[in-house]
Formats: structure tokens, C-alpha cells, sequence
């Protein structure tokens, strides 16, 4: 995505966001768009924020958890797009196990997509709404360090901050075990360490990813208590960081593990930012792609 | 291009506007002057000033971005930046006095009227403009115009408040 | 009788020895050496071995530091089970941790955890990994943490096939025969994950010639990759099986190969691109005391190691540089121990009984002696 649309983006989420402080939150500009959530992968979060937004937007919205519809009897994600197009849809927001679904759909059909996360690859609002954070504190991006630490290979937050935040000027270093971080890491624009203690030093915000359970203890992870030991943002090294840090997560947590309670509770963490930030963001993207004549595909 | 006022046209047209103003709202126990971004916004700060340098308790503020309100997204026109809307003050009881440079067609004052109900439930709201340039597509009036105008729609209506001068660009046709 | 013993490479120590005038002018003191892949017999193992005899059979080689399998019992896959004893007489006693857990090869162990409690590299336990997936991650989070891996090469359902080298010999014997390809195969799947990882690797009980060549290619081109072999395979090969009598102290695992493979372990060494360990494998009378297949493999190899090796290459250069310095390197750690050396003495291998425990080498004439460290 190129810088002045990611600059139009944050500015205009900016806005949006005014419209979750007002009495009524809500305003008319989608009336009479349907927006559709295909999420093929579970996400109450990600998948409630899209609804919100639209709604704010006052556009319909209709929400398929393909868990439990038809795909699960084998319907091909092409069919289900098809039924799906009979029923016009202005917009669907897909979420997808492979990269390149949403892709696949843009341009294959004249709604609008946006992609919520497709495989390993990206999670575009998600980082457009991490930006928003951090531009609400430093104004611009450019010369700013930014610090990922986690499994930053199979991290879709990561891979889209890390395109998003080099377009903008900042620059990325990125920590994790040698699995989740890997050499090969070297073909995005990043500078990779290794353990926490590495980076926590020069960050202007630093971002922890979320490492997942299931991910622990199957070679690829040994222990939770390694993990914290090397690679979690736990008080002490807090008091390492700039004062000024910033504290983020992708959410959901996992208290104890890569972020202490108290940090993640603490006076640096806007991880509650990031979720308000998640609804205005949305609903930016939903303005921005709807409010125009014809299919875009975003993200 | 004709210039239509100039700058002492103009300061007299805001002060009576503002006389006007608090002779009509005299006993209105409270209510805020609300520009209508973008035009609108230095007149409603220079009016507040005018209404305080009356005599009389300076009014509420606060300006609103119809953007989201406006009925022309779907045109294909570039999308609009974004404005901000800010109605620092409880609008339910309130007497709102919308604002704006230039009232034309109707139709930003009818966004602007939506966006001020999803607030609350205003005591009433009034209209006041700078210029009145005519070809209204809907039935919107102003309470208070200090200068009402004959345009050709293609004409182009210029509230220019650094120069303070109104123009008016003759369109093509 | 003290006397002033040259150290090799130059200095002199002081010593004090009783030992008779002429064995004194002919003594030199070396680095000691330090054994790559040391079964220690304990914890879990009594009948094997105590602290005390691992280190009066250490002392005996010439060995200022041994590193330790992870495989006793419990096995050293989490810092709790760490050995605490660090150093005994003039021996240190160094840890290499798991680097699965359990060594099953199937999740990875706390590394970093274990480096900061105290262990210097990580090690298969010589079982070899099937899953060669979880071999990759486990180097590549290795890697991160600067630990050399030490890794037996071999592939994980042909390690167990066969009590002896799969060859003439164990035909003419009856014997299942083990291939050598095994290790071969498992030579080549390190290289390939140590040039894709980048992580340190070093390859343990090398035996084989194809090893040798496909290592010091690997060596060649850059890759941070190292391998070892048992100081009793420059002198052992499966001739010696062929006696007939099926003598359980030859029984070892990975099995002795071919004399031309041991011709090219020699050769391999004296070039530089092996190192040597003792590989010492202590197991008790009533381990050994089975046909030849039931026996448990292993032998003692810490008091005939620098013998065995010295008699092989016939120079004491090139024995000192593959028993100490080469393994300093390895581990990355300082020893400044050394070891006093007779070079025209005599070593007799003990063969059972005591605390010596059985090695595959008894009843052998060896050249060289150790009489002991000296700090």
C-alpha cells in the first residue's frame, strides 16, 4: 500500500473514531451496503471489530463462521463466494487459512475484499490500527524504532507492520527464538537480534506478538518459562526501555508468557488503544472502499 | 471574477448578523453557535466574538464535518478528507444556531441537520449565512442572510476570509 | 622426585613423581586432553561408575575435562538435572544437555535455560533424530544461543539394524550386519541442516571413510561443522571380530568398520579434520557378561584413549592437537590442565574387575604413557 494511502487511512480512522465517543454512534454514510464477514478461521475480535465498524457506518452486515456452515461439508471457498454474490453483497471480509484468498476473490467477483488475515501472510487493518496507536503519540513515523518480538515468521501482525511501517519511514527490528525468527527474515526490511534484552533498549514501541500454546512444546518452542526467560516483556526489562515506550500487543494476551501482567496492565501499554483504534480503522477501510464507485481490493 | 464585497462590506455584514442574532435569541437560556466545516467555521468564531462584544453571554461552540452525512458519496467523487465534529455540549435542550459561509442547493445544511440529531434532540435549530446564492434544491430557508445573491448555478461563490472579500467566478454556460 | 618436565610448544612445568631418573628426562607435558562425548556411568548407572572412579580413570588418560553425555538418568533435558559437580582433583566435569526432550527427538528442550545454568553444548545422547523436521528447528533454535550441537550421524531406523558392520566379517560370523550407510546417510542430513541453519554442529563416533571425505569437504567451504572419532577406532576394526570369539568387549555401538575405514580415520586425523575422543563407555561385568548380541555396547576408554591414539599416528604432535586442542575448540572453552606424558612407555588396557571397567582394548601392547595432570 503506498504511503499517502496509509497516511489517508490513519487520518481518516482519526475521524471515525469520533464517532465512537458520540451518544450515537453511528452515522449514515453506508446506509443500504452490505457488508459480509466470511471468516473461515476463528476470530471473535478481529470479527466482531469489522461488524461494529460497519454498523457504525450504518451498513447491514451479514457474518458466515464457516466452521460450522457449509464449507465444512466440503464446499469449495469459490462456491461459498458464489452463494454469497447472489445475495450482492457490497464488501466481504474474508479471513482465510491461505495466503492470497482474498486475492483470489478480488478478482473473481465486483465486491470489494478486505482482507482480515489470510494464512501467514497479512493482517492489514491490523497494522493500520497499530499505526494509528503510534501516530496518535509520535505524529509522524519516520526515523521512529519499532521492536516485534515473537514468532515473527508465522505472524501475520507482524509481516503487514513490518510493509506498513517501512513505507512510513520507521524503522523494524525483530526478535524471537531461532525458529520464529529466522535467517531468512533478512529479505524483509528489518534488523534481526535475537533475545528481548537485545532490542528493548533502542525501541520506540515495542510490539509482542502473541505466541501460541498449541505452538509450545512442538519443536518448534521448548517451554513457556524459556520463552519468558528470553523473549518476554517482563517489569525489569521495561525499566530497560526508553521511558517514553510504547507497549503493544495484538491481543489476546497470554499474561505470564510473552508479557508480564503488570506490563501488559502498566502505564506504557496502549493495548486498549489498539483495540478502540481497531473499530476506527475499520470503519476507515469500509469508508474508504464503499464510499466510491466500483470494486477495490484492500489489502 | 467580481469581487462582491469587500473587506469593510464584510465586517459590517458579520456585525449585524450577530446583532440580529442576539436580538432574536434574547431569553433563550442557552444555546451554541455550530459551524459547518469548512466555510462555516470562521464565521461562527467571529460571530461568538461579535455576540460577547454585545453584551451578551458568549454562546456554546462547536463545529460539525457533515463528510459521513453527505448524500453524494456514492458519485464517484474522490473521497473527501475527513473533518473533525466536535459538539463539546450537551445538545439535547439546546438551541443550535448552525452556521455557514455560503447556503446554495440545501443540501450540506440538511447533512448537517442529521449529524446534529444523532447528538440528542436540539430546543430548536437556526440557520445563518454569510451569502445567500439561490438555486436551492431542497426546502431549507436561513433565518439570517446578510447577502442574498443572483447566481447562474455554474457560477463559483468564493467566501475568501483572509482577503475578506466575497467573489464570485462566472462559470461556463 | 621432583624434576622440571618441557611443556610441548615450550615452558616448563614442575612436577613430582616417582618414576625413575630416566623416565623423568624423557617426559613432556601436554594440554591435557579433553574427552568430546564422556558417558559418565551416573547418576542411574551405579554398577558403572561413581564420581570417584570417572575421575581416577580421567586423571589416569591424562583428561583435565570431560564433557558429559546428557544421557544418564534422569536424562539432563531441564536445568534441574544439570550434574552440580563441576570439578573434581584436576578434572573438570562439563554438561552437554539434551537437545530434545527425553532425547526422543520430538520436542525441544530449554536451551537457553540450560546454557544459563551451566551447560557448554547440547547433544543427541547419540540417538539419532528421526524426525528430521524437529532436527532443523532444534538447530536453528540452537543456533541463536551460540551451542555447538553434537550430533551421532546416523539414520534413525538403520542405527538398529545389526550388531556389526554389515560386511564379509559379520557374514563369515553369522552376525546381522549394521551398514555403514547409515552413517553416511546421517553425515550428509547434518550438512545439509548445518548449511541451512548455520548452526555449529559436530558430528560424534565417526567411523566410516565416506564421513571423513564428506567433512572435510564440508570443512572446506566453510561450514561451521566438526567431527570426532573413538580413539579405539584408529586401532580396532571388524578384523578383529573375525577371531571367532565373539568377545562381548568388542561389542559397540556404532560397530566397528572396515580396516579401510579405519585407514581413513587415521588419515583423517592426521590431517586436522578430525578430532579424537575417549568415548568412554563404561559398563559393568554383568553387562558384558552376555552373547554377543545381548551385550550392552560400550567400552571404558579414558586410561588407553591417549595410547591407542598415540600408537595410531605415531606423533605426539598430532595426537596432542586431536585429543586437546581440537576439543577446546570444539567446546569453545579454556582447560589450562595439563597432562604429563611418557612417550616411550607402555600402556596395558585393563580388561575387567576394580573400578577399571571393561575396554575393548585390554590385553593390547600399547605405545605411550600418561602419568598423570599436572594444573
Amino acid at each position: 500500500m503506498p504511503r499517502a494511502e496509509i497516511e489517508a487511512l490513519i487520518s481518516t480512522a482519526a475521524r471515525m473514531r469520533q464517532v465512537g465517543e458520540r451518544r450515537i454512534k453511528k452515522v449514515p454514510t453506508l446506509r443500504g451496503r452490505l457488508v459480509v464477514s466470511l471468516f473461515f478461521e476463528n476470530s471473535t475480535r478481529t470479527r466482531t471489530s469489522f461488524e461494529l465498524a460497519a454498523k457504525r457506518l450504518s451498513a447491514d452486515t451479514l457474518s458466515f463462521n464457516v466452521s460450522t456452515s457449509s464449507t465444512a461439508k466440503g464446499e469449495t471457498l469459490m462456491d461459498t463466494a458464489r452463494n454469497i454474490h447472489a445475495m450482492q453483497p457490497d464488501c466481504i471480509v474474508i479471513r482465510h487459512a491461505s495466503a492470497g484468498a482474498p486475492a483470489l476473490l478480488a478478482r473473481s467477483f465486483p465486491f470489494s475484499v478486505i482482507n482480515a488475515g489470510d494464512g501467514i501472510n497479512e493482517h492489514p487493518s491490523q497494522a493500520l490500527l497499530d499505526m494509528l496507536t503510534m501516530s496518535d503519540h509520535w505524529g509522524a513515523l519516520d526515523g521512529r524504532t519499532v521492536a516485534i518480538v515473537g514468532d515473527v515468521q508465522h505472524s501475520r501482525v507482524a509481516r503487514s507492520n513490518i510493509f506498513g511501517l517501512a513505507t512510513m519511514g520507521a524503522r523494524v527490528v525483530v526478535a524471537g527464538p531461532g525458529t520464529m525468527c529466522r535467517r531468512e527474515l533478512a529479505a524483509l526490511p528489518v534488523t534481526r537480534r535475537h533475545t528481548i534484552d537485545e532490542v528493548v533498549g533502542e525501541a520506540d514501541a515495542i510490539m509482542m506478538l502473541r505466541i501460541q500454546r498449541e505452538r509450545l512444546g512442538k519443536a518448534m518452542l521448548p517451554s513457556a518459562r524459556e520463552y519468558a526467560a528470553f523473549y518476554g516483556l517482563d517489569l525489569d526489562r521495561l525499566q530497560r526501555a526508553r521511558p517514553e515506550v510504547l507497549v503493544m500487543h495484538p491481543g489476546p494476551i497470554n499474561r505470564g508468557v510473552e508479557i508480564g501482567a503488570e506490563v501488559a496492565d502498566g502505564g506504557r501499554s496502549v493495548i486498549l488503544d489498539q483495540v478502540t483504534n481497531g473499530i476506527a480503522v475499520r470503519m476507515a477501510l469500509l469508508y474508504h472502499l464503499l464510499g466510491r464507485e466500483g470494486p477495490v481490493d484492500e489489502g | 471574477m467580481n469581487v462582491v464585497w469587500t473587506r469593510e462590506q464584510l465586517d459590517e455584514g458579520v456585525k449585524r448578523l450577530a446583532s440580529q442574532l442576539v436580538t432574536t435569541l434574547v431569553g433563550v437560556p442557552r444555546w451554541a453557535l455550530v459551524g459547518i466545516r469548512d466555510g462555516g467555521v470562521p464565521l461562527a468564531d467571529e460571530l461568538a466574538d461579535e455576540v460577547e462584544r454585545l453584551g451578551a453571554r458568549r454562546p456554546d461552540r462547536g463545529d460539525v464535518d457533515i463528510t459521513l452525512y453527505r448524500d453524494d458519496l456514492y458519485t464517484g467523487l474522490e473521497k473527501p478528507v475527513l473533518g473533525d465534529t466536535d459538539l463539546p455540549f450537551p445538545v439535547t435542550g439546546c438551541g443550535i444556531v448552525l452556521v455557514d459561509d455560503v447556503l446554495f442547493t440545501g443540501r450540506t445544511v440538511r447533512a448537517a441537520m442529521g449529524e446534529v440529531w444523532d447528538f440528542g434532540r436540539p430546543d430548536f435549530i437556526k440557520l445563518v449565512v454569510l451569502v445567500d446564492r439561490g438555486h436551492r434544491e431542497l426546502p431549507v430557508a436561513a433565518d439570517l442572510v446578510a447577502l442574498s445573491l443572483h447566481t447562474r448555478k455554474s457560477d463559483r461563490v468564493t467566501v475568501d476570509w483572509d482577503r475578506r472579500e466575497v467573489r464570485v467566478e462566472p462559470g461556463a454556460g | 622426585m621432583k624434576a622440571s618436565v618441557p611443556v610441548l610448544g615450550g615452558a616448563a612445568v614442575e612436577v613430582d613423581l616417582d618414576v625413575s631418573n630416566e623416565v623423568l628426562s624423557r617426559l613432556v607435558a601436554v594440554p591435557a586432553f579433553v574427552d568430546l562425548y564422556c558417558d559418565p556411568g551416573f547418576p542411574g548407572f551405579p554398577p558403572r561408575e561413581t564420581l570417584d572412579s570417572l575421575v581416577v580413570g580421567a586423571e589416569a588418560g591424562g583428561f583435565g575435562a570431560l564433557l558429559c553425555s546428557p544421557r544418564v538418568e534422569p536424562i539432563v533435558d531441564v536445568p534441574e538435572n544439570l550434574g552440580r559437580v563441576e570439578a573434581r582433583g584436576g578434572v573438570r566435569l562439563l554438561n552437554a544437555a539434551a537437545l530434545t526432550v527425553g532425547l526422543g527427538g520430538v520436542e525441544l528442550t530449554e536451551m537457553g535455560l540450560l546454557a544459563r545454568a551451566g551447560a557448554v553444548a547440547l547433544s543427541d545422547g547419540g540417538v539419532p533424530h528421526r524426525d528430521t523436521a524437529v532436527l532443523r528447528n532444534a538447530l536453528e533454535y540452537a543456533r541463536e544461543f551460540d551451542l555447538t550441537v553434537l550430533l551421532r550421524p546416523a539414520d534413525a531406523d538403520l542405527d538398529i539394524v545389526g550388531v556389526a558392520n554389515d560386511s564379509a566379517a559379520a557374514v563369515r560370523l553369522g552376525l546381522r550386519g549394521n551398514p555403514a550407510a547409515t552413517e553416511e546417510i546421517g553425515v550428509a542430513r547434518a550438512l545439509a541442516l548445518c548449511r541451512a541453519t548455520g548452526a555449529t554442529v559436530h558430528l560424534t563416533h565417526l567411523g566410516t571413510a565416506v564421513a571423513v571425505e564428506l567433512l572435510d569437504r564440508a570443512r572446506r567451504e566453510g561450514l561451521p561443522i566438526s567431527g570426532s572419532c573413538a580413539a579405539r577406532s584408529l586401532l580396532l576394526c571388524e578384523d578383529d571380530l573375525d577371531d571367532g570369539a565373539y568377545d562381548a568387549r568388542y561389542r559397540l555401538h556404532p560397530p566397528l568398520r572396515s580396516a579401510a575405514d579405519r585407514a581413513a580415520l587415521v588419515d583423517g586425523v592426521r590431517a586436522g579434520v578430525l578430532a579424537v575422543a575417549a568415548d568412554h563407555q563404561p559398563r559393568a561385568p554383568e553387562e558384558k557378561d552376555h552373547e554377543f548380541e545381548r551385550a550392552v555396547p560400550g567400552s571404558a576408554g579414558l586410561e588407553s584413549a591417549f595410547a591407542a591414539a598415540y600408537t595410531a599416528l605415531g606423533d605426539l604432535e598430532a595426537t596432542v592437537r586431536a585429543l586437546a586442542i581440537m576439543p577446546r575448540e570444539i567446546i569453545g572453552l579454556e582447560v589450562k590442565t595439563l597432562a604429563i606424558i611418557d612417550p616411550l612407555g607402555t600402556t596395558l588396557p585393563a580388561s575387567a574387575g576394580g573400578r577399571h571397567r571393561a575396554d575393548a582394548l585390554a590385553g593390547r601392547q600399547l605405545r605411550g604413557a600418561v602419568l598423570g595432570l599436572s594444573r
